[in-house]
């Protein structure tokens, strides 16, 4: 992994790590960093469809989330942190909608369906951990497990 | 310049987009998470089994013209 791609993937995870503390203390979010994110989120996905036509599903998904938090069925910080994650990172902006909806259902038996939780930072762990996971070597050990294929070029 | 200012912040208020925009709440509750993790599942399903019909569908006709 070249540093410029962890470089890339720390000045996008930096943000979503100080909101989730934020989140988990106040259960708010700052505007100062939520805004700009959701802006170059959205930059950035229009920049990827122009340089790959595969990468409809990141204006999708922010059209999905858009239209839920339009309905109130997510809060506004959620909504433009989750639609910046998707057009900078799109893996790890799938990664924290299943960990929030995975968090969403444990809770949801546990304690019922009045039970809230700060999802900011729920997003900034499974970010955290994607991050880790990506930067970690291991994608090069599970390669070499029996039973891969392993490319011989 | 008073009515102007006057008129924008209201304006601002009472979009929806902007208020969308500016709202700091992070806090949801567990069902929401659960339903929205399955409506962007099946939005991405959906699309991926039915988007290369429908784009195609998009190009004939914008041949047609």
């Amino acid at each position: 992994m070249l540093w410029t791609n962890t470089a890339f993937e720390l000045a996008v995870l930096i943000p979503i790590l100080i909101t989730g503390w934020q989140d988990y203390r106040t259960r708010e979010a700052s505007n100062l960093i939520t805004i700009p994110y959701f802006f170059i989120g959205v930059g950035m996905g229009i920049y990827r469809y122009h340089e790959d036509h595969s990468m409809w599903y990141v204006f999708l998904v922010q059209g999905l989330i858009t239209l839920i938090t339009w309905f109130n069925g997510m809060g506004g910080a959620d909504w433009k942190m989750q639609c910046g994650l998707f057009g900078l990172h799109p893996l790890m902006g799938l990664v924290s909608v299943l960990a929030e909806g995975i968090w969403g259902a444990v809770l949801l038996l546990r304690h019922g369906p009045q039970a809230r939780f700060p999802k900011l930072s729920v997003m900034a762990l499974s970010s955290a951990l994607t991050f880790l996971i990506d930067i970690s070597i291991m994608p090069s050990i599970v390669q070499f497990l029996p039973g891969r294929i392993v490319p011989t070029a | 310049m008073t009515n102007i200012l006057t008129y924008t912040f209201t304006w601002i208020r009472a979009n929806r987009f902007t208020s969308m925009l500016f709202d700091k709440r992070a806090d949801e509750f567990g069902e929401k998470a659960v339903v929205i993790v399955l409506v962007v599942l099946g939005g991405l399903a959906a699309f991926a089994a039915f988007g290369s019909a429908v784009s195609g569908r998009i190009t004939e006709a914008a041949g047609a013209i």
